[in-house]
């Protein structure tokens, strides 16, 4: 899976849909550790999340502290931050 | 140990702003009964824990 999404806001979306998801997921097999399907479901989840954060760093800027791509500004400062516009 | 994320739980979009609604909302979280003292107790019991559901169901929703 390859995302070509120009749209911040759109590729943001998805990971707030699919980080949801996952988290549902982690509390769920807490409780049932077994689930071979809610593992299975888990880790595809997972694999689709992990490739939207890496093109959202690359393309649009850190999504955490310990993810910064660039070699020359420090850019977790740069606005906006997710309670402003 | 926790990371911050650069991002919402999911997206928000507030056409007509409550104050009222929101005070009530901030309400929620602080103070004795609140969701920030829950998720601390949380936080705090895994520790007496014997059962390792029970650590990690404290752990990640105190998270």
């Amino acid at each position: 899976m390859t995302v070509y999404d120009k749209n911040k806001e759109h590729v943001m979306k998805q990971i707030m849909a699919l980080s949801f998801t996952q988290n549902e997921l982690v509390l769920f097999l807490d409780t049932h550790p077994n689930s071979q399907s809610a593992l299975k479901e888990y880790h595809k989840i997972t694999k689709e999340l992990n490739e939207l954060r890496k093109y959202y760093k690359e393309n649009f800027g850190p999504l955490t502290n310990a993810e910064v791509t660039s070699m020359t500004e420090w850019t977790w400062i740069n606005r906006p931050w997710p309670w402003e516009n | 140990m926790w990371q911050y994320e650069k991002k919402l739980q999911f997206p928000i979009n507030i056409k007509r702003p409550n104050p009222k609604l929101a005070n009530y909302i901030i309400s929620q979280y602080g103070g004795p009964d609140g969701e920030m003292g829950a998720s601390m107790r949380y936080l705090s019991q895994r520790f007496s824990m014997d059962d390792d559901v029970a650590k990690a169901l404290l752990t990640d929703i105190g998270s």
